[in-house]
């Protein structure tokens, strides 16, 4: 698995290869400093499937990094490691594409357990949003074809995206997940992939390329 | 200034205000003067016509009036200065006009008093009674002024009244008296009047001063407090950023090491905490540091230092450094004394070398000391520069700042956390010098700081000018001595004490200096001139070209042919270091023994 790490801080970035190393298996990290550097990566390194985005990038913001990752290359998987953790952040994250939010500031072995979850392709937000949820709905009954678009929508891929890999049409695609947002009264992706993970559906596990 | 000393100069100047007012009060009655006169003099013409000839009354008639033209002259140039005259000598310009003019008003009783009939001179009498009364107004409150006025009229018509009138001379000698006393009492109440009033306007004027100075001093306060309080939270929120960064960092790691990972690996792991933890600590030293100079908890500490020895001592500190990195390590040091915070300025100077060797790759650092004078002050200089790749415009500014750093975009903390000038400024704050950044983009840096010298000898030990040392005010002093910052303290010293003072660095400005401006009141000149000849030659070769004039030799020797010669020639001699009074004295000595 490849994976692109975007941080400004080079120390950071030596730590979280060797984590990625040790409890992944056959990881190839790359890293990148700067926005410019990270897009120049994906051009050359088609085969990457996870990048690993800092938010506090010396002056440049790393949202736009996840937009600009998003836009080029949407069937990657886009995390956010980030030292702020507010929930407007992580919201406007989850909107910008990435599929999963880990806070900089959680104890090693929680940062170890999240990057293991996203390594297995599932999607992984902090405790407190997890928790934070109101009055839940019913755990949803979903057809495992709606978990499968489920799945996708939490990864970030658009709707054509999704069509090609589970080899439906697009329309149907957008039945499917006009289906999931109702089951779990989500208005928009953002917080279909919130709910599902309050829900711990995202414990399911979700489809796995390759 | 003791209070009672403060209140005894503002009632001087109090003094000084009211006589101005009075005077001005006076000089502008005076300008109606010549008309009233004129009418006057009609009056006492209709009254006289009859019995005194026009050749005795006509030349009494014109220097009467003539003398008012005086009067309304003076006082129109006096109001003309305003301010800027001499109250004193104008009010006594004013007192000697009354009594010319009151004088020739007198003149006219002698003269006409014994001519005219009985009705006439009682008419007469009466007038020239009621005339002073009417000065009263006219003198604006001077005693004197009203006094000289009164007297010069009232004494030479009592006089020839008595004469004509024997039977009547005590009487009118009592009228006289009563008359005269009543109306200087008169004036004199409205002196008092008058001096409180000013004194009122005085009061008045020290409140609202005082009033405005405090509210400049809260206001100025104030703004102080919102600024540190600002600055407090500015560095609050990049410390929390820089500091949770290398924890985050450390965490990863921790991570890393409960995953159990690949033996070869641990290595790169410990280097890297390594790293880490020593930024942590670097940052937060920093961090201790800065609140410290910043609470105020720090209070500089002042001793005399030799600056170039204490910039000599942090060198040999970076020379290892800058030799590693293959940069020069020049010093160009004067020998400079001031009087301050050895701990401070070492911290500064480390600092500015650490960074200068940090951002330069290429080429020299270069640390020097000179002093630097302006008008009485003198400065030290300490300069840092560097061959480095220089700081563009717009970030000069903002490299004071608390955790800014320079083209470090990884934030790679082994170069460094981005609070050494901002300890460096606040150092600068604290011992009162001033810190400034030059900089050419690719040519590279100079850090300067500005270091204000007291003289070796702290301010509150000069001795002030003595009564006896008073001879001293507007003297030409000369100063000869080969080094310059020896030159440039005597003569701080000298001009403190009023003293007009010139200086040569060696024989030959000293000549020129002889040549140009003359001989002096008193030279002074190091026995040790660097040069051939010495101070005790120089100024006997001197006194032999220009005449005599009295030197004060001065020496740190105390056995030399140079001395012997000195005292051959019964020259005063000074032992060094030399101690204000003792130089004062011996100046005053010199001077007045010739």
């Amino acid at each position: 698995m490849k994976i692109l790490i975007v941080d400004d801080h080079a120390l950071f970035r030596a730590g979280l290869r060797m984590l990625l190393a040790t409890i992944g298996h056959d990881v190839v990290c790359i890293e990148a400093a700067t926005i410019d550097e990270a897009a120049a990566l994906i051009d050359s390194h088609a085969d990457l499937q996870l990048c690993l985005v800092d938010l506090a990038l010396k002056k440049e913001n790393g949202l736009d990094a996840v937009r600009r990752i998003k836009d080029q290359a949407p069937q990657v998987a886009v995390v956010v490691v980030s030292g702020v953790d507010d929930f407007a952040t992580i919201r406007s994250c989850i909107d910008a594409g990435a599929m999963s939010f880990i806070p900089k500031s959680v104890q090693p072995e929680v940062l170890t357990q999240a990057l293991q979850h996203v390594l297995g392709g599932a999607v992984y937000l902090p405790e407190q949003i997890v928790s934070s949820a109101g009055e839940l709905p019913q755990k949803p009954m979903l057809t495992p074809r709606q978990m499968q678009v489920l799945g996708c929508l939490s990864r970030g891929l658009p709707t054509k995206l999704i069509s090609r890999e589970l080899s439906l049409s697009e329309h149907t695609v957008k039945e499917h997940i006009a289906l999931v947002f109702q089951a779990l009264g989500a208005r928009n992706r953002t917080e279909a992939v919130i709910k599902a993970s309050q829900l711990r559906l995202q414990e399911l596990p979700a489809t796995v390329r390759g | 200034m003791s209070l009672s000393d403060a209140e005894a100069e503002r009632a001087v100047a109090s003094a000084r205000e009211q006589l101005v007012e009075l005077v001005g009060l006076h000089a502008r009655a005076m300008l109606r003067m010549p008309w009233v006169q004129t009418l006057l003099v009609l009056g006492i013409a209709s009254l006289t016509l009859a019995f005194v000839r026009p050749a005795r009354f006509l030349p009494w008639a014109a220097a009467s009036i003539g003398i008012e033209l005086v009067r309304a002259r003076y006082a129109q140039g006096v109001l003309s200065r305003g301010y800027e005259i001499d109250p004193r000598r104008a009010h006594l310009a004013f007192v000697v006009l009354a009594a010319i003019s009151g004088g020739v008003i007198g003149l006219g009783a002698v003269l006409f008093l014994p001519i005219l009939p009985m009705y006439q001179q009682t008419v007469l009498g009466a007038a020239l009674l009621v005339i002073p009364a009417a000065g009263v107004a006219v003198s604006q409150s001077s005693r004197y002024i009203q006094a000289s006025y009164a007297l010069c009229i009232v004494l030479p018509a009592a006089a020839t009244w008595s004469a004509l009138h024997p039977g009547q001379s005590i009487g009118v000698a009592a009228l006289t008296i009563l008359l005269c006393a009543v109306l200087i009492l008169a004036a004199a109440d409205g002196d008092k009047l008058l001096l409180r009033s000013v004194s009122i306007r005085h009061e008045r004027d020290r409140l609202v001063r005082d009033l405005e100075q405090r509210n400049a001093e809260v206001g100025a306060a104030m703004e102080r407090a919102e600024q540190s309080a600002q600055a407090r939270a500015r560095v609050l929120a990049a410390a929390s950023h820089d500091l949770r960064q290398p924890l985050h960092a450390l965490s990863v790691y921790s991570a890393v090491l409960a995953a159990r990972p690949a033996p070869e690996t641990l290595q790169e792991v410990s280097q890297n905490v390594d790293q880490i933890v020593r930024a942590l600590g670097n940052m937060l030293n920093g961090l201790l540091d800065l609140s410290r100079l910043s609470a105020g908890y720090y209070v500089p500490e002042r001793q005399n230092l030799a600056l170039e020895r204490l910039a000599k001592e942090v060198c040999t500190e970076y020379a290892q450094p800058a030799a590693q990195k293959g940069l020069a390590l020049r010093q160009e040091c004067e020998p400079i004394r001031l009087h301050g915070d050895p701990v401070a300025i070492s911290r500064i100077l480390r600092n500015l070398l650490d960074n200068a060797i940090k951002y330069t790759e290429v080429g020299e650092v270069r640390v020097t000391t000179a002093l630097e004078w302006s008008g009485l002050r003198a400065v030290a200089v300490l300069c840092v520069s560097d061959t480095g790749k220089g700081i563009p415009e717009g970030e000069q500014a903002k490299i004071f700042e608390e955790f800014y750093q320079l083209d470090n975009p990884g934030r790679d903390r082994t170069r460094g956390v981005g609070l050494g000038l901002a300890i460096v400024q606040r150092l600068c704050e604290l011992i009162g010098a001033r810190v400034e950044v030059q900089s050419v983009m690719g040519e590279g840096t100079c850090f300067r700081v500005s270091l204000p010298i007291e003289l070796a000898v702290p301010p509150p030990d000069v001795p002030v000018l003595t009564e006896s040392a008073a001879v001293l005010r507007g003297r030409r002093v000369y100063v000869v001595d080969d080094e310059q910052d020896v030159l440039k303290s005597t003569r701080t010293l000298l001009e403190i004490w009023g003293v007009a003072v010139a200086t040569a660095q060696s024989p030959r400005e000293a000549e020129r200096l002889f040549d140009h401006e003359g001989r002096p009141d008193l030279m002074i000149v190091d026995l040790r001139l660097g040069g051939g000849e010495h101070g005790a030659s120089l100024a006997d070769r001197l006194q032999q070209l220009h005449g005599h004039f009295p030197v004060l030799i001065t020496t740190g020797e105390t056995s030399s042919g140079a001395l012997l010669e000195a005292n051959r020639k019964k020259f005063t001699m000074l032992q060094k270091p030399i101690a204000p009074e003792v130089l004062q004295r011996a100046i005053v000595a010199s001077v007045a023994s010739c």
